[in-house]
């Protein structure tokens, strides 16, 4: 079964860059760009991976972050953290909410990648 | 450096309280002399007691008159400007004035009045061109334009890397991602130009004028002609002293741009820096002896140009510094001796 990897970012033009790199990874992908309705697609179906943002409508990407954590039964999901927000005290938060990493905007795609990949192993 | 004067506890509230100030801090005794200080007041001051510092080592300021270390005529001014007002709700008196410092630094000085008898006076000094408003002002506008350029920027970064990572990707595909590079492109330039706008009118707002004596004036721009255009620089002063209220930091940066400007044109190779004073103003004149004639015209489109000043992103006028100043500048011929820029600066 193909890797399946959820992209949450309200910011089309950066998602439209995320979704197409990872499909050339062959990987299966979702895009959403609210908190909420992330939260209801990993209900549906859980992804192996989300690339998740911090500035969200709805939710935000800690509290999404959150919210995953809490769940037993996701706690192999992947959170990687993609967003603006590049100070120390915000990279900390992020990962003392769960998630497996962090990339600061702006990135380059093969750090993206590399990531992603490092996460699946 | 103890606080003489206080008992023990006190003296250890009050120093600590000085040492959490931003500014460099002095409290004066009621003759004026150091009782109290912090160490960005003695960084500042740069102090060394003439008569006894030993290789230039910097000393302890406990003790030391006030106008020793400040210009005597305007820090008097300021203390005498500024009467107790204890006990009225209103604002505490405070005075403010710029004065030159040690190694021709330009000081912006606040003298509070405390209230207190034994330390009737809080003199803060802070650099000038170097204040907290500004300060915070530019922090503000770092934070604003990387926050905001992040996003445009990783859109259109990930767009070209997607593009010449995957070259072979379908023409309609390739056309979104350079649609995105054009639009977030535009987005970036939008944001940089309002956050520079920003930027520049809380800067202006924040300008502030204060009390200077004109020989401290000339003093430094004549080190300012000197160190940036290289040329010798004489100055004459008026024996009674003139006071002004300038913002010296543009000022004389717009002054060396000026003269800069000239000295391009006349290419002239010393200059003599006069001032006379009148009952309501000062005239401040450049003169140099040889060089081709400046002509009103050229003078008007020079103080039309854009001024780079030093440390700062925004763009003004030397007009506009002159205007703000209520400064007025002309060409004058003098008979015999060549030609002078003459500088009309109200006084108080």
């Amino acid at each position: 079964m193909a890797t399946y990897v959820l992209i949450v970012d309200d910011e089309p033009s950066i998602a439209m860059s995320l979704e197409f790199i990872m499909e050339k990874q062959g990987y299966e992908t979702q895009v959403v760009g609210d908190g909420a309705e992330a939260l209801q697609r990993i209900e549906k179906a859980p992804p192996d991976v989300v690339l998740l943002d911090v500035m969200l409508p709805t939710y935000d990407g800690f509290e999404v972050c959150r919210r995953i954590r809490e769940r037993e039964e996701w706690a192999d999901l992947k959170v990687l953290m993609v967003t603006a927000k590049g100070r120390e005290e915000d990279v900390k938060r992020g990962l003392a909410l769960g998630a497996n990493g962090y990339v600061t905007k702006p990135f380059a795609i093969k750090d993206v990648v590399a990531k992603v990949e490092g996460l699946l192993t | 450096m103890d606080s003489a004067g206080f008992s023990s506890v006190h003296g250890a509230l009050l120093q600590a309280l000085l040492e959490a100030l931003p500014e460099g801090a002095l409290v004066l005794t009621p003759d004026a002399r150091v009782l109290a200080h912090n160490e960005r007041a003695h960084a500042l001051l740069q102090w060394v007691r003439p008569a006894k510092a030993q290789g230039g080592a910097v000393e302890e300021l406990e003790g030391v008159a006030a106008t020793t270390l400040l210009d005597a005529h305007v820090l008097h001014e300021a203390l005498s400007e500024a009467p107790a007002s204890v006990g009225d709700e209103a604002e505490p008196a405070h005075a403010s004035l710029a004065v030159t410092g040690r190694e021709g630094r330009v000081l912006r000085v606040q003298a509070r009045h405390t209230g207190d008898a034994q330390a009737p006076w809080l003199l803060l000094m802070e650099r000038s061109g170097d204040t907290d408003g500004p300060r915070r002002a530019r922090e503000h506008f770092l934070r604003t334009l990387t926050e905001g350029m992040r996003g445009p920027l990783a859109n259109v970064r990930a767009a070209i890397e997607t593009i010449t990572t995957y070259p072979t990707m379908e023409p309609a595909v390739e056309e979104q991602f350079k649609q995105i590079i054009l639009e977030q492109s535009v987005t970036l330039s939008a944001h940089l130009d309002r956050t520079l706008e920003e930027y520049s009118r809380q800067l202006k707002s924040q300008r502030k004028r204060d009390v200077m004596v004109a020989s401290d004036l000339l003093a430094l721009l004549r080190t300012a002609l000197q160190h940036e255009l290289g040329f010798m620089v004489h100055t004459t002063v008026p024996e009674q002293p003139v006071r002004l209220r300038i913002d010296p930091y543009t000022l004389v940066q717009a002054l060396v741009h000026l003269a800069g400007l000239i000295e391009n044109a006349a290419r002239f190779t010393e200059l003599t820096c006069a001032l006379r004073a009148s009952d309501t103003a000062a005239l401040l004149t450049l003169e140099w002896a040889e060089g081709e004639a400046i002509t009103e015209d050229r003078l008007e489109r020079w103080l039309t140009q854009q001024l780079p000043l030093e440390v700062s992103v925004v763009t003004t006028t030397v007009q506009e510094v002159l205007d703000w100043h209520q400064a007025a500048v002309a060409i004058l011929p003098l008979e015999g001796r060549g030609t002078a820029l003459q500088v009309q600066l109200p006084c108080l």
